[in-house]
């Protein structure tokens, strides 16, 4: 009876505050009344029959009477996996706002201008490191496979060269196929038994983390270490991969690594570089990071930062531009000190091979090409949206079907080995033979081509990926056949599908630009037989505009791409081409799909959120947007409410409010606190009665520092029976000015509060300043617009407990 | 009227060589001549050669001799004392000294016609052909001569059984080059050597016809491709036939609206 009632109160509250005029402090009254319905814990110590509400009962069952399952937490519905419209609730926010609390205010004072220039020093310092060894790692990685799949290919071919006239072409076969499944064995193991999250390029896993998602394990030396053996051994085992993603995933570890001073891998603290032990500092080390691993594989250190910019960081200022700016350039240049040494050139850091895609010289265009260029970018957003949709079918089938361990193991070796029998496959059935006259390749295969011969198939497939875009760029017209190309990306289109999403460190970028790069150079060489008289037409030229546009058509990145094409062909006037094919694939692949990063974020159910609000919201406020029963704390609480909240609940932040004396008196809100920090005072034992013993130590934030990054949980905390009954001041520790919004706050207004600052928790609160719900990641993250074929729409998104 | 060139072209280069001897000191006008001379020597011997490639092995003594007049017009100095580089080089922006001297230099590197030969300790070049290149030839010459005496000049046609007869020295001549290839590394053979091999091939194959692989069916390559395609597909049906469920549940949300609507659809 009563509840009924109540809800009809409600809902004309809730028609009133449609109409914003209405907004006085008088029409919010019911609203104050439902404070009743907060879940205090604090009330209940005060007042222990209160209302309708007991002590140990789960919030959320209260309020929907008897609970249907046995943990109320949940709704009767379940979401197969792979769902596009559910976000896990295993994914936490970042804390990028500081908590201002007394503590750090004591700290502030002790600290000088000197500090801060000091600090200031410490940042440069630290972006030099890591342009430094981002690019060391990515030598080691470029190194490795270049000389292992030399040594591989090598031998490959002498039993090849060897087998043809013996008959015995199954054991280059086998060899083939086993030196393909052990390296992606080992890799695959690795990533599957070691670290998962190392699997796939790491974009989106940084992006994630840049947006301020806690990605459980996303910047350990451990993932790197993973990743670096793992990228390795993919390539070398010769699966449709390139060693791009993971570079970028291996520059934002070894910023989250040297920024903080310490890993907690090796419980080593160097003591050094404190102050930036606070996500946010480490946020920014990151972004750089990212550069610095683009700047290393790409050779592109622009590239890197407008990569930082457009894919990655979803924080950014100016200042942090140039710092990036200078760990990329640090990057190639200390890639470039090493390889060049490496080529034999040592101290040339202009020598051209260390250009990735080579250098193009004298590549011209004329104004009636751009149509063309535009109609290729087309082709490449079909083709991109296409490979965005396979992938995803398939993704989805992986996250229902392949669950254990092994069978992610199984499947990444059985395509190692069938990407092998497709190479011989194509080796074996197209004939196509090239006088060796020229010679572009470096390990010719005769295979079934008169003597004096080599087959250009074998040419593409003996080879890493990398390099065999090179020679779809390079190579002189005529190099392959026009079948032969038509079967090769038919083929490496489905394979590098097929492969992107298998347990595995792999690339995105190297395979579709091959795939591009293969229809492109077609495009050019029909055109080329076409119009047989004209001199503009060469097939390397079209081979890079296919090569952006499948590419692009794919990730649907377009300033970074554009830079970095142009940077790693070294061709600064082709940039114009470039960008009209690439917007080109953008827009034909958005009126599909999303980008192949953003489909794989979506499925993992990472609460992302976007650069803008949802369109049309205005007419949604505060009030509908926030969890609404909020668990709060008294400024002076318990220690065994503490225990028990944090124990039932999964928040990570919860609203101090002034300790009531009655139910129905106001509950002011004071301040937020963390849970991380609560188990921090507990851990440390910070109790009012026990007050003598640690006052001398004198609290400082070092105590709430030195436990980050990785606190304890509660459980983990030792708590005695004696101590339960002790009691915590709060007031120190909150922070005493969190940001609010009031209840009649639009969506919008929120999400931009929300999303400019990086909160992690946005208390709601009504006219007197009491706490009625709090604003989370989720919560916004909820509202998601969905565009398909020119239509939008928003959708509200399910929350599951874990995918 | 050639004639008179020709041994025009012969008193210059006798002259070139006679100064040098004769005189330390000379003008650099003459010093220029004989750049001139060797340098059209030089083209004119590269393009004779051009097809097959003879160029490293033809015309080394030209290309020394271009080497020694432009290293004479940088070093020497005439009666005045004036070095000749001041008044020969860079004072135009043709070039063409340097132009003329580039494009014979770059023509030899690209024809890495320097691995021909052997060098001097110092890394100069010598015109003696090195043991390689010598090796190389003698193979080849035998090579050719086999061919040749299964050549039926009045048909203008290979007699068949050159495939039977000459295969022994096609193939050790196939073997050495492919053992040059492997020592010396890719691309820096003496181009000399790889053209001679390239043609020699293409003839063995295409002209005489006595190379002309088939592919064959192999069992057991047939069944090692056939079970790696196959697997993927028992492994994915396998693997939706006997998957569990994959499923999370869904957490309610606390949402203020819930409040109300919820308990008064499971209370009353």
């Amino acid at each position: 009876m009563r509840i009924s009632g109540r809800t009809a109160t409600f809902c004309s509250v809730n028609k009133k505050m449609r109409d914003r005029s209405y907004s006085s402090s008088g029409e919010e009254e019911p609203l104050i009344r439902n404070q009743n319905k907060i879940i205090s814990y604090g009330a209940q110590e005060n007042c222990p029959s209160g209302g309708s509400t007991s002590i140990n009962a789960d919030p959320v069952i209260l309020a929907s009477s008897e609970s249907q399952l046995p943990k109320g937490k949940y709704v009767l519905e379940t979401v197969e996996h792979g769902s596009l419209n559910v976000i896990s609730a295993k994914f936490e926010s970042l804390d990028y706002d500081i908590c201002e609390n007394h503590l750090l205010l004591e700290e502030e004072r002790t600290k000088g201008y000197k500090f801060i220039v000091k600090k200031n020093f410490a940042r440069w310092f630290i972006f030099l490191l890591i342009g430094m060894l981002t690019a060391l790692i990515a030598c080691v990685i470029d190194i490795t496979i270049e000389e292992l799949s030399h040594i591989k290919y090598k031998s490959l071919k002498n039993y090849v060269d060897r087998c043809i006239s013996e008959n015995c072409l199954y054991i280059p076969y086998l060899i083939w196929v086993i030196s393909n499944m052990i390296p992606v064995a080992i890799g695959s193991l690795l990533v599957a038994y070691v670290e998962p999250i190392a699997a796939g390029s790491g974009i989106p896993q940084v992006k994630c983390y840049l947006n301020g998602v806690k990605m459980p394990r996303v910047v350990r030396i451990k993932t790197l270490v993973v990743k670096v053996i793992g990228v390795i051994s993919s390539v070398v085992g010769g699966l449709a991969v390139g060693k791009e993603g993971p570079m970028i995933h291996s520059g934002a570890v070894v910023a989250a690594g040297i920024s903080q001073g310490k890993s907690s891998t090796f419980r080593r603290d160097l003591r050094i570089f404190k102050y930036f032990r606070e996500d946010h500092e480490k946020r920014d080390f990151v972004s750089g990071g990212a550069a610095a691993g683009v700047a290393a594989a790409f050779g592109a250190p622009v590239g890197g930062v407008l990569f930082s910019l457009e894919e990655g960081a979803s924080f950014w200022n100016q200042s942090l531009t140039w710092r990036i700016f200078f760990a990329s350039i640090i990057s190639t240049f200390t890639l470039n000190v090493v390889l060049s040494s490496y080529h034999g050139h040592p101290g040339d850091l202009s020598y051209a091979g260390l250009l990735n895609f080579g250098k193009f010289e004298n590549i011209s265009y004329d104004f009636f090409e751009l149509p063309i260029f535009v109609i290729m970018g087309a082709i490449g957003g079909l083709l991109g949206s296409l490979f965005n949709h396979i992938n995803y079918k398939l993704t989805v089938f992986r996250m229902r079907n392949i669950h254990a361990r092994w069978m992610k193991v199984m499947e990444a070796v059985m395509v190692a080995a069938f990407s092998a029998t497709l190479g011989f496959g194509m080796m074996y059935f197209l004939n196509d033979c090239k006088p060796l006259g020229q010679d572009p390749t470096s390990n010719p295969i005769q295979m079934y081509c008169g003597d004096g011969e080599y087959n250009a198939v074998a040419a593409i497939w003996f080879q890493t990926p990398e390099a065999s875009v090179r020679s779809l760029f390079h190579d002189p017209p005529g190099s392959h056949k026009a079948v032969s190309v038509v079967v090769f990306f038919i083929f490496y289109f489905l394979l590098s599908c097929w492969t992107y999403g298998l347990s595995v460190s792999s690339g995105l970028f190297i395979p579709s630009l091959l795939t591009g790069a293969a229809w492109g150079r077609l495009v050019g060489s029909g055109m080329a037989s076409i119009l047989p008289s004209s001199g503009w037409v060469d097939p390397g030229k079209y081979a890079l505009v296919g090569a952006a546009a499948q590419l692009g058509g794919v990730v649907r990145m377009t300033i970074s791409l554009t830079v970095i094409l142009i940077e790693a062909t070294g061709n600064i006037t082709f940039g114009l081409p470039l960008m009209l094919t690439l917007i080109m694939a953008k827009w034909t692949g958005d009126f599909f799909n999303e980008g192949i990063y953003d489909i794989h974020i979506q499925l993992s159910g990472v609460p992302l959120l976007p650069w803008e609000p949802p369109p049309l919201s205005y007419n949604m406020y505060a009030s509908e947007v926030m969890s609404h029963p909020v668990v709060t704390l008294n400024t002076v609480e318990s220690v065994r409410r503490i225990v028990h909240v944090l124990k039932s609940e999964t928040f990570n932040g919860f609203p101090v409010v002034d300790p009531q004396g009655d139910v129905k008196m106001c509950q002011t809100f004071r301040g937020m606190i963390l849970r991380s920090q609560l188990i921090v005072l507990l851990k440390n034992k910070i109790f009012n009665e026990s007050a003598e013993i640690w006052n001398c130590k004198q609290p400082s934030i070092k105590m709430f520092r030195d436990e980050y990054p990785r606190y304890l949980t509660i459980q983990e905390v030792d708590v005695t029976e004696e101590e339960m009954k002790f009691t915590v001041d709060l007031r120190p520790f909150m922070n005493p000015s969190p940001y609010t919004v009031q209840h009649s706050a639009s969506l919008p207004r929120v999400f931009r509060l929300f999303r400019a600052l990086g909160l992690r928790h946005l208390a709601v609160v009504n006219d007197t300043n009491e706490v009625t719900g709090i604003v989370t990641r989720k919560d916004l993250a909820r509202y998601r617009v969905w565009r398909h074929r020119g239509r939008m729409g928003l959708e509200h998104l399910a929350i599951s407990e874990k995918i | 009227m050639s004639v008179i060139l020709f041994y025009y072209q012969l008193y210059v280069i006798f002259r070139c060589s006679q100064d040098k001897i004769i005189n330390g000191v000379e003008s650099c006008k003459n010093r220029l001549e004989c750049f001139a001379s060797s340098t059209s020597n030089f083209t004119q011997c590269a393009i004779r050669h051009a097809r097959p490639i003879r160029l490293c092995e033809r015309c080394v003594g030209y290309y020394m001799d271009v080497l020694k007049a432009h290293e004479d017009i940088l070093k020497a100095h005439d009666e005045g004392g004036h070095a000749c580089k001041m008044e020969l080089v860079n004072l135009d922006r043709l070039q063409v000294i340097e132009g003329a001297f580039n494009y014979v230099h770059n023509l030899w590197q690209r024809g890495q016609c320097n691995s021909c030969f052997v060098a001097n300790d110092n890394g100069t070049l010598t015109p003696q052909l090195s043991n390689i290149t010598t090796k190389f030839q003698q193979l080849y010459s035998d090579t050719q001569n086999c061919f040749n005496t299964f050549y039926n000049v009045t048909s203008k046609k290979y007699d068949p059984a050159i495939c039977a007869n000459c295969t022994d020295k096609y193939c050790s001549l196939n073997k050495y080059y492919e053992a040059l290839k492997a020592d010396t590394g890719e691309g820096i053979v003496c181009m000399d050597i790889v053209d001679a091999m390239n043609s020699t091939r293409t003839k063995w194959s295409k002209v005489l016809g006595c190379h002309i692989p088939e592919p064959k069916a192999e069992i057991l390559l047939i069944i090692s491709v056939v079970l790696t395609s196959i697997a993927p597909v028992i492994f994915y049906v396998a693997a939706k036939r006997y998957s569990g469920k994959a499923e999370s549940r869904l957490l309610k949300q606390r949402r203020l609206s819930l409040q109300f609507n919820g308990p008064s659809a499971s209370g009353s």
